[in-house]
């Protein structure tokens, strides 16, 4: 790998953090975050697109801006009539345990079906190597959602604020950024 | 063929912004069918506040929480107006005497539109009143303008240590100037700013609370000392601020400026209602020398709501059973102000079920709430969406507020 990569790659995941995590804190004037039945397919979609809209704008071929906000908004709309809208919904359960398993059973699959519907619409397939784009989104949100309720449940404990649960998903949203961003200018060129 | 894909992706655009609006007006608010009862009489109300709270400031947020309170059956909203020495509307009279037109952030928010004006034009199409709220009555920051510019009017600085409940976010001592209430050019520009509201906007009245009065250890100043003793034989007011006397002639004074305001609101809008909202007669007496049972007595007030923002139940029973209200409430109708919560003294949503419950047990004229970001925001304990469903549970159908 060439030395002068290795800034511009790095400040790809800085712009792509920047747009993932930036998008999400704009949703939040958009979507009041709640349980699993406060988040209908709408107001998922209107999520979806607000992270997937800057995370476009990073994207050098035309041909596939569209298609990502598509695949995305897609994503975000099947997963919150199955799984739920992972990303703007809280857990029931107020217990760490029930929680982490929770939320690591709901990462795989939610961050399997959103990298399935955006490898197959907005990733080039001439690209062998295209399909590790759903293990990196699976990876991430395996990671990421069972981290973030985890520490939202502990600073709602702490704070007796419901604010808790939204930094903690917060956070997950800035893991989901950064691990994603590792990855995401290999498919992004 | 790329000119195809920009068309698709601005038509994708304008669809996004669609289900965004779609969000606005429906997702925001409860999906509940009212109950078709008959109609009853409770004032809910709730104060939007300009501290730690961005309802006054955003564009949107006005729109949407004016709507959801209507949707689930509030009737009342005491929006603040005068605080920390700036008026929450365009003011003339604020203007000439403090330089400033409107709170600054607030007209930069609001592109110099007043803000009242469109509040008021919401909430009417809503269906609630409007009462605006001078949260500040007779305080002013120590370095406001008009605390700097105006020496005399002071009766003093007051170093507050533990803030008021409506100051939110500040538990650090702040030095706080109080304008002398019974200096006549402190009382023409406070009623010159009551009159204005009423004067130019369909407001139901206006309210004063806790500030409207002045601390117990106020009254040296050379105005008050020169009144005093041009009213007693050249005597010095007494050393002892807790002297009755003292004390009374001071509260009687403060007694006769609310007379004076209340003949003038009465004499431009005679429907307007003069609205107090203070803490029990004792401490606002002792320490505030805000004798508001007199006022009561006096016919002065046309609605009072208690503060009574305590955790503990017995104390907050044992508030709503004083003297002063239970006189109260054979005049005019009383309600209490119940406390749902800060940033730092979150309440959950039992307390204030229990709390909205005891008052309804007791039958008092309703409730108003302290404040709306924390009705049902994230500074609560409970979700949104938890907290929105335990109101409309507990205000299932419309009310209308006591005449």
């Amino acid at each position: 790998m060439p030395l002068a990569s290795v800034p511009t790659k790095f400040s790809f995941i800085l712009l792509w953090t920047l747009a993932t995590f930036g998008g999400f804190l704009l949703s939040l004037l958009l979507i009041e975050i709640s349980d699993r039945q406060g988040i209908n397919v709408v107001e998922s979609c209107v999520g979806g697109l607000a992270v997937a809209l800057p995370q476009s704008l990073l994207r050098k071929q035309s041909t596939y801006i569209w298609r990502w906000v598509l695949s995305t908004l897609l994503g975000w709309g099947v997963m919150a009539m199955t799984t739920g809208a992972v990303g703007w919904i809280v857990p029931t359960p107020e217990f760490f345990l029930p929680r982490l398993l929770w939320g690591t059973t709901l990462g795989v699959t939610s961050g399997f079906g959103l990298g399935l519907a955006q490898w197959w619409l907005a990733i080039p397939k001439s690209d062998p190597w295209a399909w590790q784009w759903i293990v990196v989104s699976s990876v991430s949100w395996t990671v990421a959602l069972p981290v973030g309720w985890s520490v939202g449940l502990f600073l709602h404990h702490l704070t007796r604020l419901y604010l808790g649960e939204v930094v903690g998903l917060a956070l997950t949203w800035l893991i989901v950024s950064i691990l994603t961003g590792i990855k995401a200018d290999k498919f992004f060129g | 063929m790329s000119r195809l894909i920009y068309r698709c992706f601005f038509y994708f655009l304008g669809w996004g912004l669609v289900i965004i609006l779609t969000v606005f007006s429906v997702a925001s608010l409860p999906g509940h069918k009212q109950n078709i009862s008959p109609l009853m009489t409770e004032l809910r109300g709730v104060w939007l506040t300009n501290v730690a709270s961005g309802v006054l400031f955003m564009p949107w947020a006005l729109d949407r929480a004016l709507s959801q309170l209507s949707a689930l059956n509030f009737n009342t909203v005491y929006p603040v107006v005068w605080n920390r020495g700036y008026t929450f509307y365009n003011s003339a009279v604020a203007k000439k005497v403090t330089g400033s037109e409107t709170e600054p952030l607030l007209s930069f928010m609001h592109g110099g539109k007043d803000s009242l004006t469109n509040l008021v034009k919401i909430a009417k199409t809503k269906g609630l009143s409007v009462i605006p709220w001078f949260e500040y009555g007779f305080m002013a920051p120590a370095n406001s303008a008009l605390a700097r510019e105006h020496p005399t009017w002071l009766a003093g600085i007051n170093v507050i240590k533990s803030s008021p409940l409506e100051e939110i976010n500040s538990d650090f001592p702040i030095q706080q100037a109080w304008l002398n209430p019974l200096h006549p050019q402190v009382q023409k520009f406070i009623q010159g700013l009551i009159l204005e509201v009423i004067s130019n906007y369909d407001v139901d009245g206006v309210q004063l609370d806790d500030h409207f009065g002045m601390p117990v250890q106020f009254g040296y100043d050379r105005f008050t000392v020169q009144l005093y003793q041009r009213e007693h034989q050249g005597k010095k007011p007494p050393t002892d601020p807790f002297n009755p006397e003292w004390m009374h002639w001071r509260a009687d004074k403060i007694t006769n400026f609310v007379a004076q305001i209340r003949k003038s609101v009465k004499a431009v809008k005679p429907q307007a209602k003069i609205s107090l909202s203070p803490n029990s007669q004792a401490f606002a007496y002792k320490y505030y020398l805000q004798d508001w049972e007199t006022w009561v007595k006096k016919g002065l007030l046309d609605e009072l709501i208690l503060q009574a923002y305590r955790d503990n139940q017995k104390t907050f029973i044992s508030e709503l059973e004083q003297p002063a209200i239970e006189l109260a409430r054979t005049k005019i109708p009383v309600a209490i102000g119940i406390s749902t919560g800060t940033f730092y003294n979150p309440v959950n949503i039992a307390q204030i079920k229990k709390q909205v419950q005891i008052v309804r047990d007791r039958h008092f004229q309703g409730v108003s709430f302290f404040y709306w970001d924390s009705l049902w925001g994230y500074i609560a304990p409970e979700s949104p969406r938890q907290r929105r469903q335990a109101f409309l549970k507990m205000f299932a159908a419309k009310a209308i507020r006591p005449l």
